[in-house]
């Protein structure tokens, strides 16, 4: 038998809460603990009342469980745990990360001039059908953009990678490995290999992959 | 050991338990008690607010489990995120500790 002081306790706990899921499952689960609490202080030989009163002083006050769960829920970063891709920011050096930084911005310029070059190409000169031309212009004017955003955050200001470059590092990393199979896949049926625009989306994919690496790093390295 | 002491660490506790097998509320922080001789004593109501949010963070999953016609129990179990945090946690506390112990002794 539970008695009065367990169900106005957990009256309270309801209350103080407030209502939402996540609140009604931590009150049950707070329940179920007095509940096993208790049962096992009896099984014990601990008389019910004893039991039950033994129970509650154990587990905390209203108050402190309550302050545990606003500390607990508080919103974190909005980057995801670096421990769920399993980087281990201590394992960074400061050397390998610059040699990175270094990296991708001597990538993000070489990867913006041939971006800039294949759009005044597409506009001026390529005789493809137009869809074909507004893809290429849009897809090289995003690279440039991506290559500015880089050297905006790593290479002049030099603050903390912001979201947007590691979105920007996904869009290379998407556009790269599309732009690589695609020119294989024309090589393999044409017969033309253009070993330039196979390396140069090599380079937006490498460029990719190291500024999602390197923002990463630097939020493992802020998380730790 | 008290409350304020142990909030650094109970991360790396918690996983350390639900680590050997799946385990309800009650059970992890008996067993958290049992592990440490007793010397760990948080009000045990304030456990599970870090449970949800290990579980939130994809450290650990948990489902509701019958005991019984009329009482069910909340089981956690380790991700393999969370085993790879705990394998990580682990190693930064031994560093921690043994850097502590050599200043100490």
């Amino acid at each position: 038998m539970k008695g009065k002081p367990i169900e106005d306790f957990v009256r309270r706990l309801r209350v103080e809460l407030g209502e939402g899921s996540e609140e009604a499952r931590l009150v049950s689960e707070i329940e179920d603990h007095l509940a096993d609490a208790a049962q096992d202080a009896m099984a014990r030989g601990t008389s019910a009342d004893e039991a039950w009163d033994r129970a509650l002083g154990r587990v905390g006050s209203v108050a402190e469980i309550v302050a545990s769960a606003r500390a607990e829920s508080a919103p974190g970063p909005a980057w995801p745990d670096p421990r769920l891709l399993g980087v281990r920011a201590a394992r960074f050096t400061v050397r390998e990360v610059k040699m990175i930084k270094v990296s991708v911005l001597a990538l993000a310029l070489v990867t913006s001039a041939l971006a800039a070059l294949v759009g005044f190409h597409g506009v001026l000169f390529d005789d493809g059908s137009p869809i074909w031309n507004l893809l290429k212009v849009s897809a090289s004017i995003a690279v440039i953009g991506v290559g500015a955003l880089t050297w905006s955050q790593l290479g002049i200001r030099s603050p903390n990678p912001v979201r947007a470059l590691f979105g920007g590092a996904l869009f290379l990393i998407t556009a790269g490995s599309a732009g690589a199979v695609w020119t294989w896949h024309l090589a393999r049926v044409t017969g033309d290999f253009e070993a330039w625009a196979l390396l140069a989306n090599l380079l937006i994919l490498s460029q990719g992959c190291l500024t999602a690496w390197h923002s990463y790093s630097r939020f493992a390295e802020q998380r730790s | 050991m008290k409350g304020e002491a142990l909030k650094g660490h109970l991360d790396l506790l918690l996983l350390a338990v639900v680590r050997e097998g799946p385990l309800h509320g009650y059970a992890i922080i008996e067993e958290l008690r049992r592990r440490s001789g007793g010397a760990f004593d948080l009000p045990e109501g304030t456990i599970y607010p870090a449970l949800h949010r290990l579980e939130r963070s994809k450290l650990l999953r948990s489902r509701w489990q019958s005991v019984g016609p009329r009482r069910r129990r909340r089981v956690y179990r380790l991700t393999r995120h969370g085993e790879a945090a705990f394998e990580e946690e682990k190693d930064q506390w031994r560093s921690f500790s043994g850097a502590m112990e050599t200043v100490v002794a």
